[in-house]
């Protein structure tokens, strides 16, 4: 669990970290849709010089990426496989005949699956580190905000992120106890077979849900005790400020987006 | 009344804290079975549904969709993540059925039979639903050579063919073990949630 670096943050004083969270959040979600409109080795190379740099104006250390993908790699290997053994006229029956004659395209498609996941990995990766998870929970709450229109209840939303987001460490700490403390009573978790593995399940679920809901039940009523009436018609501690580095690496992304485009193979 | 649409905010966003516990924790949401792995995060969906309501079991289950869609992209659950989930339509929609369905066959199975009896339906229903649209709209989409290229898939029958048959070896055991457990669950949920809101 702890070799996942996905989801963790690391604290340090980077350019990357100082950025607004809704420009971090924004600029990952184009960054996604650019890596699917790549498909030169040209537009890639780019993909890449872009990666690396905002790896490197994040200080942290590339080393710490690689390691943070090492158990998930072989999940993109099989992918990979699979890309590469199926593509090419699929199944038994033509396997030697096309074995010869597709793979040189099966392996160019498999290897652009290979570098987009890692990419895309990277980036979003990079996001997790560099940002609070209270900071994404402001941020996606901000971006949105037009979903207003449509009588979405972003507020209401908006608290809900932020309050799972809190308790997330506190009920993993209590899922702990409450595993150590039925491990003293005799029950083996994640041994022996299926239906044994189930069954050691429920001394675990039923006493976390349980103290969820009591949990809930106290912090609604010390909310609400605090003046806490509905999430809308509220103001706001945490504001986020738009700064001139946020414009500066909308225009970086322009630029690659621009060169991407040309180096496409359309 | 204001109370109560607090606590059930609170609910929700701590239900939503065990789901990203799930997906953070492979012990807490997934059980191997060979390559291939069953999750328990469908419970807490189910649990939603039948504990609170159709309109949290969608929310819930909408959630985790959300994640299951997300991560397919940045940090895949399993191999078959990246070629399925990355479609919205087969990663949130399921999920966001199975939890109202959850909800709307137990207030409908609650009048007929006993509590366990109706949570034993929501909960065997609702996991079909999910493994079946899952499975329905994998099947659709690998049909149509549209989707299947911008999957990064050139006409792969035996592909689709592999995919169903694993979904279907997994649908069994996850469909048994809702039915099993989140009765157990919910169960005590359910009268708590009873008590404040009668």
């Amino acid at each position: 669990m702890s070799k996942f670096i996905f989801g963790r943050y690391l604290p340090l004083n980077s350019v990357v970290h100082r950025l607004d969270p809704r420009n971090k959040l924004a600029i990952s979600f184009c960054y996604i849709i650019l890596v699917f409109l790549a498909n030169s080795l040209l537009s890639y190379l780019i993909l890449i010089a872009l990666t690396l740099g905002a790896i490197k104006a994040s200080h942290i250390k590339l080393g710490f990426f690689l390691r943070g993908i090492r158990p998930l790699i072989w999940l993109i290997i099989f992918t990979v496989l699979l890309q590469l053994l199926f593509s090419p006229a699929g199944g038994h029956v033509y396997w030697h005949w096309a074995f010869i004659n597709v793979t040189q395209f099966g392996l160019i498609n498999a290897g652009y699956i290979f570098i987009r996941f890692m990419l895309i990995i990277m980036m979003s990766t990079l996001l997790t580190l560099s940002t609070q998870p209270l900071d994404i929970a402001t941020g996606l709450a901000s971006l949105m905000t037009p979903l207003r229109w449509v009588r979405v209840p972003v507020d209401t939303l908006a608290m809900m992120l932020s309050i799972a987001l809190r308790f997330v460490p506190t009920l993993m700490d209590e899922a702990q106890k409450i595993m150590n403390a039925q491990r003293a009573r005799g029950v083996d978790f994640g041994e022996g077979g299926l239906i044994k593995q189930a069954k050691s399940l429920i001394p675990l679920m039923v006493p976390l849900f349980m103290s969820a809901f009591n949990r809930a039940e106290d912090l609604s009523t010390a909310m609400e005790t605090r003046g806490y009436q509905d999430s809308e018609h509220r103001s706001h501690y945490r504001v986020l400020t738009w700064q001139r580095r946020d414009t500066v690496t909308w225009l970086i992304f322009g630029v690659g987006l621009a060169l991407i485009l040309i180096s496409r193979r359309w | 009344m204001t109370r109560h649409k607090t606590f059930r905010l609170v609910v929700d966003a701590l239900l939503m804290a065990i789901v990203l516990l799930q997906n953070i924790l492979p012990f807490l949401g997934y059980i191997p079975l060979g390559p291939f792995s069953m999750t328990l995060i469908g419970l807490t969906v189910i649990v939603a549904g039948t504990a609170l309501g159709p309109r949290d079991g969608a929310l819930i289950g909408g959630f985790w969709g959300l994640i299951t869609f997300i991560r397919a992209f940045t940090w895949p659950s399993s191999p078959v993540a990246p070629l399925v989930f990355t479609n919205p339509l087969i990663s949130i929609l399921p999920r966001l059925l199975m939890g109202l369905l959850a909800g709307w066959l137990f207030t409908w199975g609650r009048r007929r039979w006993s509590t366990g009896n109706a949570m034993r339906l929501a909960a065997g229903c609702a996991a079909l639903v999910n493994s079946l649209l899952v499975l329905g709209l994998v099947y659709v989409f690998y049909q149509t050579p549209a989707v299947a290229t911008a999957f990064g898939a050139t006409g792969n029958q035996t592909l689709g063919y592999v995919l169903m048959i694993s979904l279907v070896t997994n649908a069994v055991p996850e469909l048994l073990l809702d039915v099993l457990v989140a009765p157990l669950i919910a169960r005590p949920l359910r009268r708590k949630w009873d008590q404040l809101t009668s």
